[in-house]
């Protein structure tokens, strides 16, 4: 920087250190750091960069925000041979935005070339036709992989997506395939197949359990600080940790009733495992403790965090409730998924209506989404939110950096 | 004899510090040695006297007092028993920061960083983000002397990549 702005240096040298610039805006919480990113040149590359991504997520939550919610018909993507086809009108890939990115997404013509949607993780997408054909795509770099055949088919399998921070730009996942077991004779081990993006191979290896178990098909697993968990039969859910070397599936109990219509997991905002159910009368949420038991034995408990009845709650929320007159529609009242790290609230819907209920205080607010015209079967689709996580990109940055 | 080896261990050693101008300060040695920079310049350097002169030289004696003055009171506070009101700190922190114009502070994280003292540093530059929080941008770049080195048409592609970053309100 040559012109002189100021009649002392010392300003310019002290902001020429990328650490005192650095330890100034790690104190800026979210809504003020991000928009200086078109301060300079120099505050974009620092601010984009992966350090200061590193340093700031320790000190500040980043909340991630909604695009939309990718519909998942599942007797689609786990068609078995013979079954129900996709009109040719029907999309792929259906995408209800709730944002102007969304909007963009939506319209881009990427989401026609991938497939159908299996899961997210970090805003990035895992996509593609079961057994063979899997794409990754980043919505923010735009870079697409396709994955290699998998080795081994399974007739019926669950997934994993796990995407890790990484310090280029190039993407850092791994991607499970998990056999579901059909066979009656009870097995007390789990084949699975990994995919990770360093080796760009899949590697196939077997995972043991202390009991008989048997993972249900065509879900994906919900990962909580790098531990995968997979709704198994019988009431139970398998956590499986890639990063043990040890190669050994745990199986849980789930609590409450086994009378509901539907359950989904979830991170809570202290990074535990929940688990959400919902029935006709109303919903619970419940939360995974682990306990350090003597040495080397762990201790896991479930706390029922929240019991909601969903008449009370709709009575509560009078306005929304004859809007879109769900007074005599709240038996169908369901539970549709929780958010990114967040105990606070949960996704709810009543017929074609999404709706977000914050636990604590029992209110609901409506989502407005785009594609409302569009026929959805709910009762086989899985409806998941997309988020993308909140931190500034710009495709200058790459020529930017080393400019300063 | 004995009234001279109890008189040298009451008083407290002190150390030489020459600022940037070459102005000299004489400081207690505990106070000192709060500077990581001060510290290393006589671990591990045998040859060192205690009595040498230690050229600090990005520190201006304009800074030395004030800076003297917080390792003094906060070395203190955290030596107490029980410990000081939070309110005590806080009064002294305000009182610290009052009158110090925007450059009068960079100037003084430049030391500390220079000085290598954490709570020092810390203490300013989050001083210096609550002077910007909630700012424009514009302000930001007036506060820092920083030039606005982007054309037009990039400033808008960083807009368009991060609409998000940009949705709340541009306030003053």
């Amino acid at each position: 920087m040559k012109r002189e702005k100021r009649s002392n240096d010392s300003v310019h040298d002290a902001l020429s250190c990328d650490d005192i610039l650095c330890d100034i805006l790690l104190w800026l919480p979210p809504e003020s750091v991000f928009k200086l990113i078109i301060v300079s040149k120099r505050w974009l590359s620092c601010i984009c960069s992966y350090a200061f991504r590193r340093s700031y997520l320790k000190r500040w939550k980043v909340s991630s925000h909604l695009l939309g919610f990718f519909v998942c018909n599942s007797l689609y993507l786990g068609r078995p041979r013979g079954g129900l086809r996709r009109g040719k009108s029907e999309p792929a890939l259906p995408l209800l935005s709730t944002s102007k990115e969304g909007d963009d997404l939506k319209y881009s013509g990427i989401l026609k070339q991938l497939g159908y949607f299996i899961d997210s993780s970090n805003g990035i997408l895992l996509c593609g036709r079961h057994p063979k054909t899997y794409y990754v795509w980043d919505p923010i770099t735009k870079q697409k992989h396709q994955l290699p055949r998998p080795r081994v088919y399974f007739e019926e399998l669950c997934m994993a997506f796990i995407v890790e921070d990484s310090p280029d730009e190039a993407m850092c996942y791994k991607v499970i395939r998990a056999k579901c077991e059909t066979r009656l004779d009870e097995v007390n081990n789990v084949t699975i197949e990994t995919y990770y993006s360093k080796t760009r191979t899949w590697c196939y290896s077997t995972l043991t359990c202390t009991s008989i178990l048997s993972l249900c098909p065509w879900l994906v697993a919900t990962v909580v600080r790098g531990a995968i968990h997979w709704f198994a039969v019988k009431g139970n859910i398998a956590i499986y940790n890639p990063e043990d070397e040890d190669r050994r599936i745990a199986l849980i109990k789930l609590p409450g009733s086994f009378d509901f219509d539907e359950r989904v997991l979830g991170e809570s905002s202290e990074g535990l495992l929940q688990y959400g159910i919902s029935c006709k009368s109303g919903m619970e949420i419940w939360i995974l403790k682990t306990e350090q038991d003597g040495e080397t034995s762990k201790n896991s408990k479930w706390t029922l965090r929240y019991k909601l009845n969903f008449k009370t709650t709709w009575k509560k929320n009078p306005k929304l409730m004859t809007t879109f007159s769900t007074c005599s529609k709240s038996k169908e009242t369901q539970l549709l998924s929780f958010l990114p790290r967040n105990s606070e609230s949960v996704y709810i819907r009543t017929g074609d209506n999404i709706f977000v209920c914050h636990l604590e205080a029992k209110e609901i607010e409506v989502v407005h989404y785009d594609g409302r015209g569009s026929s959805i079967l709910w009762d086989f689709s899985r409806v998941a939110p997309y988020f993308k996580p909140a931190w500034p990109y710009s495709s200058l940055c790459q020529d930017g950096q080393s400019t300063t | 004899m004995a009234s001279s080896s109890s008189s040298s261990s009451t008083q407290v050693k002190k150390i030489t510090l020459k600022a940037a101008d070459g102005k000299h300060f004489e400081v207690e040695e505990p106070v000192a040695m709060e500077m990581e920079t001060v510290k290393s310049f006589f671990v591990g350097n045998e040859d060192a006297m205690k009595d040498m002169v230690v050229p600090l030289l990005n520190v201006s004696s304009e800074h030395m007092p004030a800076i003297l003055d917080f390792y003094r009171n906060h070395s203190e506070f955290r030596k107490r028993t029980p410990p000081p009101p939070a309110e005590e700190v806080k009064a002294f922190n305000e009182a610290f920061l009052e009158n110090k114009s925007d450059e009068q502070l960079m100037e003084m994280i430049m030391a500390a960083n220079f000085l290598n003292t954490k709570e020092l540093l810390n203490f300013l530059t989050e001083a210096a983000a609550n002077r910007i929080k909630n700012k424009s941008v514009e302000y930001v770049r007036a506060f820092f002397g920083i030039e606005n080195d982007f054309t037009p048409e990039e400033e808008a592609r960083i807009r368009a990549e991060n609409e998000w970053a940009f949705d709340g309100l541009d306030e003053d």
